[in-house]
């Protein structure tokens, strides 16, 4: 049982806020919430670290207390301890400036070496919290505090697919060319996202990634 | 036989859209579905197709389009020049396309976005329960010239008309719009004066798409990132740069920057059809 308050989002969304770290038990609270939330008519759950929104079809505005007492309800039930069924992916990284364009700035701004960087990012095994942002994006937790970096303050507009990036105390790896405020230190040639494949996504929340440093060869290799 | 229909000349940016795809925030993958939800529900509404039913959604320049049996069809939204073998069309009103006919829609003068629906719908493909195009989900996200597409059933029955009126919803150009915002959830972290900053005029920036609308005008800004927390469409980001980025149907689905408004449904339909250098006003409740 955490504290949290609840807000809402507009007119068909609520927002389930907990003044936490995230952590393994916040976690398990988390996908164990999002499964009895789910359960409300008309509802899409979806969490981050220590947030749950909820997104109803119809409008709160008129039952927003009934909806709220009922979410309030599930929310302060206990729960069983579930366990997650966690796969352990183990992912290539290329960290080279050539296919990471911000890893030499951002090791400067760290005030590390790359190949600490590297030595770094690949130590821990990651827990995938979500996945968000886009289509198959892992958001993970475990990220070494040295490795922490303010994102930029002005987005990036084109971000390659399979960029491996750092934004405040997160890391995770983008799976489509798209705008993104994370640093770039290195690029994986794994696919995270495939609309053909069942499940579509790679990872998913309760996975864990080991990431492990490859060459510019090696990335070149696996790219085809 | 289904009735098909083909695109002769794909516009600037033309694309598929129905209601949007739900229930897939948790695998990263956007809304989608329309930007003006308002004038696409209107044009669904006005051919008496199912609510969710797939459209063209056109933007700036309207597609050319051969139809290949009888359709009903009618465009909503936007207001664009629009002809049906030379024979004006009406915008709102259902109108008769005959076998072997060719609309033309051209430059779209008021707005930003038409939406263009057939009667029963555009029958293209399905994917995580919806046919909204969003790559990569979807192969494209925006038709090419050749492209075909098989249409539903129409139930539409020119005896009995329209059932609603259409209503056109965006005043001219050079207008102030006043966009309706709720106090988003880190609203409370700015201090007095960014919050007086929020009631200046801003202009749309030229980077606007269905992903986003960023506003010109900056605010200044000392808030970090928070830790990535969900968004919806509507959401009102600061960014540290003090930039507005207004998340419009094809956001992501988390985001890191301070979420410091939520706008009203019927106003990111507003928003959907303003284009650079149209001014807005925030009206915070």
């Amino acid at each position: 049982m955490y504290n949290f308050t609840i807000s809402r989002l507009g007119e068909y969304a609520m927002l389930i806020q907990v003044a936490e770290k995230p952590s393994q038990d916040l976690l398990q609270w988390l996908v164990c919430k999002k499964e009895q939330l789910q359960s409300l008519p008309a509802v899409e759950v979806v969490f981050t670290y220590n947030e749950i929104l909820v997104k109803f079809l119809l409008p709160l505005e008129g039952r927003y207390d009934t909806v709220r007492a009922s979410v309030e309800e599930i929310l302060e039930s206990s729960i069983e301890s579930i366990g997650i069924n966690g796969v352990l992916h183990k992912v290539p990284v290329c960290y080279n400036s050539q296919v990471a364009p911000d890893l030499e700035e951002y090791a400067s701004q760290v005030n590390l070496k790359v190949d600490q960087v590297v030595a770094l990012h690949t130590s821990p095994v990651y827990s995938v919290y979500f996945i968000g942002f886009l289509p198959g994006f892992p958001y993970l937790d475990g990220l070494d505090s040295k490795l922490h970096l303010e994102r930029k303050a002005t987005p990036s507009q084109f971000i390659q697919p399979g960029s491996v990036a750092i934004g405040g105390a997160q890391t995770g790896i983008y799976p489509q060319r798209s705008p993104g405020g994370w640093h770039v230190i290195g690029s994986t040639p794994v696919q995270l996202f495939d609309i053909n494949k069942n499940p579509q996504s790679l990872f998913k929340a309760g996975d864990s990634i080991k990431f492990y440093a490859i060459t510019l060869e090696e990335y070149k290799v696996y790219e085809r | 036989m289904n009735a098909r229909v083909e695109i002769i000349n794909k516009g600037f940016f033309t694309t598929v859209q129905d209601g949007g795809r739900t229930g897939y925030a948790a695998m990263g993958v956007p809304e989608s579905g329309a930007m003006d939800r308002h004038s696409f529900f209107q044009a669904n509404a006005l051919l008496n197709n199912t609510k969710d039913a797939a459209m063209l959604e056109c933007t700036l320049v309207g597609p050319t389009i051969k139809y290949y049996q009888d359709t009903y069809f009618v465009i909503t939204g936007a207001h664009v020049k629009a002809t049906l073998d030379g024979q004006p069309v009406k915008i709102g009103v259902p109108t008769l396309a005959r076998a072997s006919q060719t609309l033309i829609t051209s430059k779209i003068s008021q707005g930003t976005r038409c939406y263009i629906a057939f009667g029963g719908g555009i029958e293209s493909a399905i994917t995580l329960n919806s046919k909204s195009w969003y790559t990569p989900i979807t192969p494209n996200n925006h038709i090419r010239n050749g492209d075909t597409f098989s249409l539903g059933i129409s139930t539409y029955d020119i005896s009995k008309g329209a059932h609603i009126k259409y209503k056109y919803a965006y005043a001219s150009a050079g207008r102030v719009h006043t966009i309706k915002a709720y106090k988003g959830p880190e609203y409370t972290l700015l201090d007095y004066k960014q919050q007086q900053l929020l009631q200046q005029l801003f202009t749309v920036s030229k980077l606007w798409n269905r992903m986003a609308i960023q506003l010109q005008e900056p605010v200044y800004n000392k808030l970090e990132g928070i830790m990535t927390s969900p968004v919806i469409p509507g959401t009102v980001q600061l960014t540290l740069s003090g930039k507005l980025i207004v998340l419009m149907r094809d956001c992501q689905t988390t985001g890191g920057y301070p979420r410091i408004l939520q706008i009203a449904q019927p106003s990111i339909d507003t928003l959907a059809q303003l284009q650079q250098g149209d001014t807005v006003l925030l009206s915070v409740t």
